[in-house]
C-alpha cells in the first residue's frame, strides 16, 4: 500500500477540469485509489463523487493507493498532483 | 418596444429577428414491462450521447479553443461515471421505472448534490449533469433538440442555455443570445465568450 499526501494549490481546487484528468489517468490502473479529506472517504475512479468531495484550495487530502502496480500508480498519481492541482 | 437589462458577457450590440427557444417537456413514461428491455434502451441512447458529446467537442475545438471544448470530456466523463450508471440501472431493475424515469431521476438528484454545495463553481455543475441527463432524455423519448434552421441571421432568446446548446447553435446565423437565467461562471458564458458570441444573461425577460 502506498500513499501521499497533498495539499491543494490551484485556486478551484479540485473542480471538474483537474477531476477529469485524475479520473482518466487512474481508471486504467488495476489499483484501487482512496481519496480522504477530514473523515471523508471516496474512490479516486469516481468522476462525481471526487467532485461532490468539494475540495478547495488549501485542504490537505490523503491519496492511499493499493494494488498489483501500486507502485507506479502512486508515482504517476503524485506527479498529476503537482502538475495540475 | 421591451427594453430589459442583463448581464453582458461580451460586448457588443446585435440586431437582428428575435427567435424563442423554447423547452419542449418530454413526456416522460414512468414505469416500464421489462428491465432488460429498459436497460437496452439506456445503454443504446448513452451510446449516442457520447458519440453526441464527441462531436460537440469537436466543434467546440473549432470554435473555442481545446481548453474550453475540455467541458465536453468531462460531460463524456459523466456519463461513463461508475455512481450515475449504478444509480439508473438501480432504479430500472429494482422500482421497474422506465429507462428515461430513471435517467431524469438520476440527473435530477445529482443536479441537487452540487447545488447544495456551499461552492459558487460546483453549483454550476449541476448545470452540466442537468445537460447531459437531458440529452439522454431527448434520445429515449424522441424529443426534439434546439431550434429550427433558418434562413435568416438571429439572435436566440431562451430561458437559460446548456454549454451543449451553446456549441450546436448555428455560428453562422447567431447574432446573440439573452438567457433570463444564468452564471457568469457558467461554461454558457465561458464559451459565448471565446467563441465571440454576444451575449446577455440573467435578464428581466418573460416569454410573452
Amino acid at each position: 500500500m502506498k500513499h501521499f499526501s497533498y495539499t491543494i494549490t490551484d485556486p478551484v481546487g479540485i473542480h471538474a477540469r483537474p477531476a477529469g484528468i485524475i479520473v482518466r489517468a487512474v481508471k486504467p490502473f488495476a489499483s484501487s485509489f482512496t481519496i480522504t479529506k477530514g473523515d471523508k472517504s471516496v474512490n479516486l475512479k469516481k468522476l462525481m463523487a471526487l467532485m461532490g468531495m468539494g475540495i478547495k484550495c488549501g485542504d490537505t487530502v490523503d491519496i492511499k493507493v493499493e494494488g498489483p502496480d501500486e507502485d507506479a500508480a502512486a508515482e504517476a498519481l503524485e506527479k498529476l498532483f503537482k502538475e495540475n492541482l | 418596444m421591451i427594453v430589459a437589462t442583463g448581464k453582458s458577457i461580451l460586448k457588443g450590440i446585435a440586431i437582428g429577428k428575435i427567435r424563442f427557444l423554447a423547452k419542449k417537456q418530454a413526456e416522460i413514461k414512468d414505469t416500464a414491462a421489462d428491465p432488460a428491455v429498459e436497460m437496452k434502451r439506456y445503454e443504446d441512447a448513452k451510446a449516442l450521447a457520447t458519440e453526441q458529446l464527441q462531436g460537440l467537442y469537436d466543434k467546440a475545438v473549432v470554435e473555442a479553443g481545446e481548453d474550453h471544448a475540455a467541458i465536453f470530456e468531462i460531460h463524456m466523463m459523466m456519463l461513463d461515471d461508475d455512481d450515475y450508471n449504478e444509480s439508473i440501472a438501480e432504479i430500472i431493475k429494482s422500482q421497474g421505472k422506465s429507462a428515461e424515469y430513471a435517467v431524469k431521476t438520476t440527473g435530477d438528484n445529482f443536479a441537487e448534490t452540487f447545488a447544495s454545495m456551499d461552492d459558487e463553481y460546483m453549483k454550476a455543475r449541476a448545470a452540466d449533469v442537468r445537460d447531459i441527463s437531458t440529452r439522454v432524455v431527448n434520445i429515449l423519448t424522441g424529443a426534439d433538440i434546439g431550434p429550427a434552421d433558418s434562413d435568416e441571421p438571429f439572435i436566440i432568446v431562451a430561458e437559460d442555455l446548456a454549454p451543449s446548446e451553446t456549441v450546436q447553435l448555428d455560428k453562422s446565423k447567431l447574432l446573440g443570445f439573452v438567457t433570463r437565467l444564468g452564471s457568469t461562471n457558467s461554461h454558457t458564458a465561458i464559451l459565448a465568450r471565446n467563441m465571440n458570441i454576444p451575449a446577455l444573461i440573467g435578464t428581466e425577460i418573460n416569454e410573452e
